[in-house]
């Protein structure tokens, strides 16, 4: 060891005692262990997958804060880099830099640099190309150029301007060539662009990709969504794929022209293919000889949070894919490793951009935070031990015909840099393109794959080649022919007769190549395109092909609307074609033709259902009228019959129309059997005053031998009526003590009288438990003046302490909490005052103990516990409650006082996308949720108790966005070192440990059946296999641990007949999206009875099972009399079984 | 129900019209004809889209109009944002269209103006004929906003999109198109008194001298050209070439760079939008950028102070 490298050490090693020793001295600085700097100890923490290594490529001081990394055709890695990031302060100079970075003798390790560009402002992106390098720089795309070769640009151009900053991890970024030679370019969500082309403006507010070609500037937008997607490659088949820094969705699959997770106006999105994963960074698909066999083609990304590097393997999956998560390329508890950009070498080898930070995020970390690292940065490599690295190509001063035929490499670099070259060749390869292609050996098993390599080549020169293309459109690889099929789109106007090329796709044997086929359409604007995309629903439609057929219905609606509604439409003999088609656009424009077309008599079972709920929902009063038929016809279905009556309901209540034809027919149905049916005829009296109603209604209302359901429906249809003897039958109701439905009654005169509710409520609350309090505390929160009168009217009240606590509780979650509804129910409540958080000393021995005695496994029983209520609005790998973010990385991003405070003070800092917005209606409603999204016509909110709300555009007054919808308060009742071990578990979660989430497909979402008094009985009398089946049980949802188990202690003991041991019962779901045999793994099967959809199967270790398309339910017996390991359910893989599936997740 | 209207009858008419020429069109003759130039304390506001907004960075026609009033104290601030319409749209963040007029108004008004170069109308054309009554309700109305303030304003019309060999796109239609809205503009212009730049016009491209790279946005040589036309329009004579302008023109610039951290400042979202109960302590950063902008004025005027001296000492200079 030299001495310079010994001091380095012995320096290392008095930094890691500092690491220690200054948190006392200043203990803000505590939170945080920041770790030493040293390149070789934070190497030296990496756990490699098996079979690897990792060494250095290039380090700071070379490089200082890398954010995106490219490699060019020479294999020089060019890295974009920003000291300025998060804001640049004033009087500093905005000096970020691009670097180029070389290894010129080929040793893995970076030996020559370059500052290529510098000067520059949070540039967040570059992408070698035309002669230099395509910069991202805040509001402008940059293209430098180094015309001499000094490694320094001497020319800059303004490429692209307009791109939005309001929010610097957001702008401009992701840079990346596709295979089609357009350059793809990633905003995020709070970015809002308005960039000006010679085509016109491009738009794009919130997050997308965009797709550019630069020698003709046409900007198109290729998808819509994502929170942070710093994640964007290209499979060798052309096939996208996007991760999330900020959502939860794992690998997303880019269908073209798709709406994904927080996309503006979104009224339907694609989901992710790992719900429930942690945040991710970067995408590569890998590939190459260096690598071994069952990683090629697999994706890399980074869970920056969880300080690991993250491999996928994607199959297909219908139209689709599905992705499934694998062990990890490196995990490390580095505190400052922060993995966020991957590249694929010349060499064939991985590499690693680690944007290196104790600190992510500015949002909720002040800019300014001195833990912030300005400084340091670097790139790893990882390569396979004992296999051979791939020879460098030497691709720039190669012969045409040799790049032609590198076309044919097993390296995705390869053969990508080989084309960029001929790119900047131009069209002078053509000839030689040309030639190439009749030199494919069709005997080879590549040869499709070549072609199509010829195809792109063809593309990212921009020469159409009409023939090349009809070959490839009908290849015998679907993968091919998938690939064509976009290349049409791109070629639509060059090449003869594009529709007659996709009409054969349409009608394709593959999903896939249907779902290209019908996205491509909706590019082209003509009636016969429509139509024929809509051919595609004559086969089977996978949710991937429905997404697909649904977009281009609604991007083409102007062309196929207007042919309809003239009655020109071609639905070849197939009207379900036309109600799809409807129900896609769901304007009031389309009821007209549904009502046509149920009329000619051809809609049948689910066609026909679907185009009455939308005819109900849309059409005007003789549209209605026909709903209203099918809804009082006895051979309707009930629970068909009750849902058209409450859309009917609705349509009076949201647009004011009303069915045509007798409305006293409804009356008849206040008499049925059917609870639910009667509920909602009961709504129909009141909101359509029918005449000689009011008498039924006010019977039923008060009628204690009534059904429940049938009496709250009847409360309702009263307090629509608002008349006289409605408001006093609602009165007497409100009045009566020990009333199921008294607090209905309230809730219904609230909307009437709100300080008279308001008296009565307080009578009612001071004789009621918490749980019947809580509707007409929301009813209270949900008028203007609501918290304000009730709190007036509890002032010479008692109540009891839960009741309070749960007025407290909606109060301080209603976006607007009242300070006197506060101070009321405190006093009604005899509570005393809310604990004041900590501060100070106090504050700060409390982060003390949390790090120094917090116990993970207390905190997680702690945190599962219902009375802590963390489960109800928040998910760990997407099982849990969906109102607040999902938790499964919270410690590796977040420090330990920030977990304090989000818990102890909610509305301290709140993470994005989970604000709320509070909206004021027309009708005096005040509405709280966060928001889910939001349309032209309406904006769907999700509320504290995790209900999706739906709010007519039209009907709002004033929205604004709240704080959080978290209640402060929650840990009050917890002692303090309860306190310590919940904050100690949470900092833990996605931290490599026990409580990093598992990558395995494992039942996390569970139901637990609750006892019934008469369930003894059920069991003595008809055995245990009812309860699979029946659906009049109540289910309770219950949540995996980290670690994937549902223990048994959270499986309720039901009351079994007396000579039955104790037993309690759980089920999961899954869904499967390709049939076929799936392998299920049961490790506890001891004393575990199991039946799958209600039938009978032995719990066996390993259980094969075929499964047909849709939700399975696997439904659990467990004995409780001894304690049991509780129950695991994984998905595992059976490599021959072309079967996809998941674990359903959520609340 | 309907309103009774009050229909005029032709005498009513004619005298309706005695009043509008009494009361607008003399002032709007003398506001044209009053000698146009920029006087001492004037604020100079430029507002458009993506040529207003990259001028901040060339600097050309800033430091064409300095150093032509060299004796003169002008400030300039630059709103330009690419993408912009006469309704504001780029600046609408993340509120309705609507909100971006809004922010519009509010930034304009901040300025207080005295001088307001205005250039809108390009991306407005490529709605084509259908969108011209649109266009022209919605110029009028901010031109009525801008009008409040009081300032003297100037429209720059859009130039031509320059032809380029394919692939990029045969910019014919587009002009087409652009023309018909250069004179609603010019109409505009004409009915409130407003001076006129036409570069649609006055600035044509010349397929053997191209100053863009996409037929749309000018580069440096292009500013310089621009500046020209402009000073000519406005009736300012030639811009100077004195050896000092660039070293005025980089001060220029840099003061445009620091104005730009000032009002259009990274980070909106958590400085002063929505989250800004999270970094908005931050945002007292924001207006420690005035000083720093203050400061490079102060060398501006320094340097156009050199300026105005050499071109006393060198009339000759300036005439040409």
């Amino acid at each position: 060891m030299t001495l310079a490298a010994r001091t380095r050490y012995r320096l290392a090693g008095f930094m890691l005692t500092l690491g220690l020793v200054i948190p006392a001295a200043h203990a803000q600085r505590n939170l945080t262990v920041i770790p030493p700097t040293d390149p070789e100890i934070e190497r030296k923490s990496f756990q490699v997958a098996d079979g690897f290594e990792v060494n250095l490529y290039a380090a700071d001081p070379i490089l200082a804060k890398p954010i995106q990394m490219n490699f060019d055709a020479k294999g020089r890695l060019w890295v974009a880099s920003s000291e300025v990031y998060p804001q640049i302060e004033p009087g500093q100079k905005a000096n970020d830099k691009v670097v180029i970075l070389e290894d010129t003798d080929g040793d893995g390790k970076s030996d020559k640099t370059s500052i290529f560009a510098q000067g520059l402002l949070i540039p967040t992106g570059v992408e070698p190309g035309d002669g230099g390098a395509y910069v991202a720089n805040s509001t402008e795309l940059l293209h430098f150029k180094d015309t001499d070769g000094d490694g320094k640009a001497d020319s800059k151009r303004v490429v692209l301007s307009g791109f939005g900053t309001e929010d610097t991890h957001h702008i401009l970024h992701t840079l990346r060539w596709g295979w089609d030679g357009y350059l793809y370019m990633n905003q995020s969500i709070y970015i809002h662009s308005h960039i000006e082309t010679p085509h016109g403006v491009r738009r794009l507010g919130g997050g997308g990709i965009w797709q550019f070609r630069p020698e003709t500037m046409e900007l198109n937008v290729f998808m819509r969504g994502l929170v942070n997607s710093w994640g964007h490659h290209v499979n060798r088949w052309g096939q996208s794929f996007a991760t999330d820094g900020a959502g939860g969705e794992g690998i997303n699959y880019v269908l073209p022209g798709a709406y994904y997770f927080t996309a503006v106006d979104a009224v339907r999105v694609v989901q992710g293919l790992n719900p429930g994963s942690p945040k991710h960074c970067g995408l590569e698909v890998v590939s190459g000889n260096h690598l071994p066999e069952d990683w090629r083609g697999n994706l890399i990304t980074n869970d920056f949070r969880g300080h690991r590097v993250c491999r996928f393997v994607i199959s297909d999956d219908g139209a689709g894919f599905s992705s499934k998560e694998q062990p990890e390329v490196i995990k490390t508890t580095h505190g400052a490793f922060r993995p966020i950009d991957v590249k694929m070498g010349p060499d064939g080898a991985i590499y690693i951009a680690d944007w290196y930070n104790p600190i992510i995020q500015h949002g909720e970390v002040d800019f300014r935070d001195p833990r912030r690292d300005h400084t340091h940065g670097r790139i790893w490599r990882v390569t396979a031990k004992g296999r051979p690295l791939v020879e460098r190509p030497k691709l720039t001063d190669a012969s045409t015909e040799s790049l032609l035929n590198s076309l044919k490499s097993p390296e995705d670099w390869t053969r990508h840099f080989a084309k960029r070259v001929l790119k900047e060749r131009g069209a002078s390869i053509v000839p030689a393109l040309a030639a190439w292609v009749k030199t494919i050996d069709s005997s080879s098993p590549d040869a499709e794959h070549q072609r199509l390599e010829a195809l792109w080549a063809y593309q990212t020169v921009d020469v159409p080649n009409a023939e090349l293309l009809s070959e490839l459109l009908n290849s015998k690889d679907a993968r091919v022919r998938a690939a064509a099929v976009r290349v049409v789109g791109h070629w639509k106007d060059r090449v003869s007769n594009p529709l007659a090329l996709l009409a054969p796709r349409v009608a394709d044997e593959n999903p896939r190549v249907r779902l290209e086929a019908v996205r491509v359409l909706g590019e082209i604007p003509e009636l016969a395109a429509a139509e024929l995309a809509f051919q595609a629903l004559d086969m089977p439609v996978d949710k991937f092909l429905d997404y697909a057929i649904w977009l281009t219905a609604r991007e083409l609606q102007s062309v196929w609307l207007p042919a309809v509604q003239a009655g020109t439409f071609n639905d070849g003999g197939k009207p379900a074609r036309l109600v799809f088609a409807l129900s896609a656009v769901g304007s009031p424009a389309v009821a007209k033709p549904l009502v046509e077309a149920l009329r000619s008599g051809k809609l049948a079972g689910d066609a026909q259902g679907r185009a009455l709920m939308l005819i109900a929902a849309l059409g005007g009063p003789d549209e209605l009228g026909l709903a209203l038929d099918l809804a009082l016809a006895e051979q309707t279905p009930p629970a068909q019959r009750a849902s058209l009556l409450a859309t009917l309901t609705n349509a009076h209540a949201q647009r004011k129309v009303t069915p045509k034809g007798d409305l006293k027919r409804v009356l008849a149905l206040l008499n049925t059997k059917d609870q639910a049916v009667q509920a909602a005829a009961s709504r129909a009296v009141g909101a359509w005053k029918v005449a000689g109603g009011e008498e039924q209604l006010i019977v039923l209302a008060k009628s204690a031998d009534s059904p429940l359901s049938a009496r709250l429906g009847a409360i309702d249809g009263l307090a629509t009526l608002n008349d006289r003897p409605a408001v006093d039958t609602l009165n007497a109701i409100a009045a009566a003590k020990g009333d199921t439905t008294r607090g209905a009654a309230i809730v219904a005169l609230a909307a009437i009288d709100v300080n008279h509710a308001a008296r009565l409520a307080a009578n009612f609350l001071a004789d009621t438990d918490a749980t019947a309090s809580t509707s007409v505390f929301e009813a209270f929160a949900s008028r203007k003046s609501g918290p304000l009168a009730l709190a007036t009217a509890l002032a010479s009240h008692t109540i009891s302490a839960d009741v309070a606590k749960t007025g407290i509780r909606i109060n301080s979650t209603s976006g607007r909490p009242e300070p006197k509804l506060l101070d009321a129910l405190t006093k009604a409540g005899k509570l005393t005052e809310a604990t004041k958080p900590p501060t100070g000393a106090e504050r700060e021995k409390l982060l003390a103990d949390i790090v120094a005695h917090g116990n993970a496994t207390r905190g997680e029983a702690i945190f599962r516990r219902e009375s802590t209520q963390c489960l109800k609005c928040h998910a760990i790998a997407g099982a849990g409650g969906q109102v607040g973010p999902s938790l499964e990385s919270l410690g590796g991003s977040a420090q330990v006082d920030y977990i304090l405070d989000s818990i102890l003070e909610p509305a301290k800092a709140v993470k994005e996308n989970f604000h709320a917005t509070v909206v004021a209606t027309t009708d005096g409603k005040v509405i709280t949720g966060v928001k889910v999204r939001q349309t032209d016509s309406d904006l769907v909110l999700r509320d504290a108790e995790d209900r999706l709300v739906s709010v007519p555009v039209k009907s709002i007054e004033e929205q604004k966005i709240g704080g959080s919808l978290m209640p402060a308060g929650l840990t009050d009742p917890l002692t303090r070192a309860e306190l310590i071990d919940l904050v100690k578990f949470l900092s833990e979660l996605g931290k490599v440990g026990p409580y990093s989430v598992s990558k395995a497909p494992l039942a996390r979402r569970w139901q637990v059946l609750q006892p019934r008094d008469d369930m003894r009985m059920h069991l003595h009398i008809s055995g245990y296999d009812f309860v699979a089946t029946d659906t009049s049980f109540v289910w309770k949802p219950a949540y995996a641990t980290v670690a994937g188990v549902l223990p048994d202690a959270d499986v309720t003991t039901l009351p079994t007949p007396p000579a039955d041991p104790k037993l309690g019962m759980a089920r999961c779901e899954v869904e499967v999206t390709t049939p076929g045999k799936l392998r299920f793994a049961l490790p506890n099967i001891k004393g575990l009875r199991l039946w799958v959809d209600g039938i009978r199967r032995d719990a066996t270790e390993t259980l094969d099972l075929d499964l047909k398309p849709g939700m399975h339910v696997f439904t659990f017996l467990l004995p409780k009399d001894t304690p049991t390991s509780g129950l695991r359910l994984e998905l595992r893989d059976l490599p021959e079984s072309p079967a996809r599936a998941q674990m359903v997740l959520g609340k | 129900m309907k309103r009774p209207v009050c229909r005029p009858g032709p005498a009513r008419w004619a005298g309706l019209l005695v009043l509008l020429l009494g009361s607008l069109l003399p002032a709007a003759t003398i506001r044209a004809a009053e000698p146009f130039e920029l006087k001492n304390g004037d604020r100079v506001v430029f507002l458009g889209g993506t040529f207003i907004e990259r001028e901040q960075s060339y600097g050309y026609i800033e430091t064409a109009l300095t150093s032509r009033f060299a004796d003169r104290d002008i400030t300039f601030r630059n709103l330009g944002w690419s993408g912009d319409t006469v309704w504001g749209e780029a600046r609408s963040r993340f509120g309705p269209p609507a909100e971006g007029f809004a922010h519009l108004k509010q930034h304009v008004e901040a300025l207080k103006p005295t001088v307001l170069f205005v250039n809108y109308g390009l991306n407005e054309s490529f709605a084509g004929t259908k969108g011209l009554p649109n266009f022209e309700k919605g110029l009028n109305t901010l031109l009525d906003v801008l009008d409040k303030t009081g300032a003297r304003i100037v429209l720059i019309t859009p130039r031509k999109l320059e032809t380029l060999p394919p692939p990029l796109p045969n910019p014919d239609k587009a002009n087409e198109r652009l023309a018909a809205y250069v004179d609603v503009l010019k109409k505009a212009a004409a009915s409130r008194g407003y001076r006129v730049v036409d570069l649609f016009n006055d600035f044509p491209p010349n397929p053997n001298h191209l100053l863009t790279d996409n037929e749309v946005h000018l580069g440096a040589e292009g500013y310089k050209e621009a500046a020209q036309v402009i000073l000519k329009s406005l009736g300012f004579g030639e811009a100077s070439n004195s050896p000092g302008l660039d070293a005025l023109r980089q001060t220029i610039n840099a003061k445009n760079e620091l104005y730009f951290h000032r009002w259009r400042p990274q980070n909106e979202t958590y400085l002063f939008g929505f989250r800004k109960h999270e970094q908005g302590n931050n945002a007292r950063e924001i207006p420690l950028f005035d000083p720093l902008v203050a400061a490079k004025e102060a060398e501006i005027t320094k340097l156009r102070q050199t300026l105005s001296h050499q071109n006393q000492s060198s009339p000759k200079e300036r005439s040409r």
